[in-house]
């Protein structure tokens, strides 16, 4: 009963965590009517070319290395909810942890009474980061509707399950080379981003029909595979049954490496200390 | 301490066995990365130009190179043994040259880095192990930086401290009002953060530090920048919060004025080591009271007896006196005296020279 109360009370907390940095996203966002209508037209902008030459190829020739154009819209969909996720949750530079580092904002951290974790998941951005989730959600909805084979009960399921392990490797890969900053903050300030986002542009080639050497490094050393196309293949029913667990396998690992190695930078940095505090090392 | 005639007794009454902040011989070094200059030729027949830049060349590619193989690294002993006690409801200066040590004192005290050796406590919490439970009771602000959303009016970051510290209700409000009254913060509270001057600024930034009523604040060079008017403000604002609230301060300045101004006690450090503890009268009575005024005169020298001329410069001649021994009436009479006399600026002497006086008595005992 008393432990039962405790997590209530814990999961409570976690909302109003929530709670305040969405209201302070919403805050921003509409303190104008024009800057609004700036910040939404951008990110229509960047939705669609994030998507539209892959797309238009799988339409015009009726699907892209055995992948009918709707699967390729499955792929697009499944990639633009795995970051549209990521971006929204990522407020505080959660994705980018090198940023944090690199700009001194940890010593922000340092003082605020919530474990560390907790300070880096809270900080959502519902209303200025979510368009990619939404076009997402909407763009599988679509792609969905052509599907041809009935999907089993437990789809939904497998779906959320592969989404969980793709953006549990996008993060961890990001941690595991943000890992560096500590020990290079100013030159290593950009590194998440630029694993992150260079991920990010090869998640939407579809690599059905690829040689080999090309598919397997995806799969592997540079995940980007694991980002949507591997996973669409196993929504799809075209992967065997140890194949599908492959990527949370997958992502297990990886995570389990990153904190590793991201517990190790964090202590070197505590002990030696960086003396950086960058012009953009207020809250953002 | 090694030296007793340094120590002034610090006040009994603090109690000694649950002290707010406790350092024990607290150790700290930094590994810094270095690199040689290249010495000058000898080429004597170099223009005078080159050799007016001094003899070093700056580094080289060859020294550029060599480095990747063998590391100058240097170690930089930042605190070197320091202890020291603040009990609670005490009001202590932590003063010290420029890179003497005080942020990085105030760092290890706020869990931001790990000593070398020693240990240290903020009230009865070491501040990296217990950082969670010691930070709903702390207070940290340093001046070079801002704990307010860059891009939210002050409001907003208050109500995002209200939340994440879990304050309640009444407490925010008390201290809301509070620190809305004390620090006149009427207008800025709705102005966003990136708006605001330095001086607005750093009174937001106190309020926001305040609202989670913190028994003990660390405030690193809070004065850095500030015109005379806002420090004022900021002193009388962080004496009446002592008194009338009892929280425990502990302030770093390198400016002798504002120190003078803030605490009863002040704890001196220079190169990393503590080189007095105790209150302002009893420095007084080791190093004097060192002020430097400079007097802007039509050309002629003023005659001033019991003052050491510095220098001169177009007519600016600036001065040091011992207050202590040339009362200030005595002065003043002395120069109205004096002919010539246009402009006058007086200012206490710099920390530096309060130091090398300190370890001239130091040596001399
Ligand atoms: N992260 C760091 N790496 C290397 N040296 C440092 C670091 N932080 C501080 N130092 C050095 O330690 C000394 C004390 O610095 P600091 O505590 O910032 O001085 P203060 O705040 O009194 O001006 C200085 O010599 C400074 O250069
Ligand atoms: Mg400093």
């Amino acid at each position: 009963m008393k432990r039962k109360t405790k997590i209530f009370r814990g999961i409570r907390r976690y909302f109003q965590l929530l709670g305040i940095y969405a209201r302070m996203d919403l805050a921003s966002l509409t303190r104008d009517a024009k800057f609004m209508a700036i910040v939404i037209t951008a990110d229509i902008v960047s939705n669609i070319s994030s998507i539209i030459g892959i797309f238009l190829l799988a339409w015009k020739f009726g699907g892209i290395g055995g992948m009918d154009w709707f699967e390729v819209l499955f792929m697009l969909a499944y990639g633009n909810i795995v970051m549209g996720f990521l971006n929204m949750m990522g407020g505080c530079n959660a994705l980018f942890p090198s940023r944090i580092i690199g700009r001194g904002q940890w010593e922000h951290m340092f003082i605020i009474p919530l474990p560390y974790g907790v300070q880096l998941t809270v900080g959502i951005f519902p209303f200025t980061g979510s368009s990619s989730l939404l076009s997402g959600i909407g763009m599988l909805w679509v792609a969905m509707r052509h599907l041809e084979t009935t999907l089993p009960w437990w789809w939904p399921g497998m779906l959320v399950f592969q989404l969980i392990a793709s953006m549990v490797v996008v993060t961890a890969a990001s941690y595991l080379f943000s890992s560096l900053a500590f020990y290079a903050p100013v030159q290593c300030e950009e590194i998440a981003s630029t694993v992150v986002y260079s991920m990010e542009h090869t998640k939407s080639f579809p690599l059905s029909g690829m040689p080999v050497y090309i598919r397997y490094p995806l799969l592997t050393i540079f995940p980007a595979g694991l980002m949507a196309w591997f996973p669409t293949m196993i929504l799809l029913g075209k992967t065997t049954a140890f194949e599908n667990f492959y990527p949370a396998i997958f992502a297990l690992l990886l995570s389990l490496a990153a904190a590793h190695f991201f517990r190790k930078g964090f202590r070197y940095y505590v002990k030696k200390g960086i003396n950086r505090y960058s012009a953009g090392g207020h809250r953002s | 301490m090694s030296k007793k005639g340094l120590t002034d007794i610090v006040p009994e009454d603090i109690a000694r066995e649950n002290p707010a902040v406790n350092a024990e011989s607290v150790t700290k070094s930094f590994t810094r990365w270095q690199r040689k200059e290249t010495p000058g030729g000898s080429d004597k027949e170099n223009d005078s130009e080159k050799e007016a830049q001094g003899s070093r060349k700056g580094i080289s590619w060859k020294e550029s190179i060599r480095t990747i193989f063998r590391q100058e690294k240097k170690t930089v002993t930042a605190l070197d043994g320091v202890s020291f006690q603040v009990g609670k409801g005490e009001f202590v200066a932590y003063a010290g040259p420029n890179g003497a040590g005080k942020s990085t004192t105030m760092k290890l005290l706020s869990g931001m880095l790990q000593p070398t050796s020693g240990t240290l406590s903020v009230l009865g919490m070491s501040p990296v192990r217990d950082r969670i439970a010691l930070m709903k009771r702390l207070g940290v602000l340093f001046g070079n930086r801002t704990e307010l959303w860059w891009d939210h009016p002050v409001i907003q970051s208050f109500e995002w401290k209200k939340v994440v510290w879990d304050i309640p209700d009444e407490v925010y409000q008390r201290n809301l009002d509070m620190v809305t009254e004390l620090l006149d913060m009427g207008e800025i509270r709705n102005t966003f953060a990136r708006e605001l001057s330095l001086g607005q600024r750093m009174r937001a930034d106190l309020g926001l530090m305040l609202l989670h009523s913190p028994e003990v604040i660390l405030l690193d060079e809070p004065t850095l920048g500030l015109d005379v008017v806002a420090k004022r403000q900021m002193i009388d604002f962080l004496k009446r919060i002592n008194q009338e609230e009892g929280v425990t301060i502990l302030v770093t300045s390198h400016d002798m004025d504002d120190l003078e101004e803030m605490a009863r006690r002040i704890l001196m450090i220079s190169g990393g080591k503590l080189v007095y503890d105790g209150s302002f009268d009893g420095l007084r009575e080791i190093t004097g009271n060192l002020t430097h005024f400079t007097v802007i005169t039509d050309g002629r020298q003023p005659e001033l007896a019991g003052c050491r001329l510095l220098g001169e410069q177009n007519g600016v001649f600036e001065f040091e006196v011992d207050l202590s021994q040339l009362p200030i009436r005595e002065l003043l009479g002395k120069l109205s005296k004096a002919e010539g006399i246009m402009d006058m600026e007086i200012k206490k002497a710099p920390i530096e020279l309060v130091i090398a006086q300190l370890y001239q008595t130091w040596k001399s005992t």
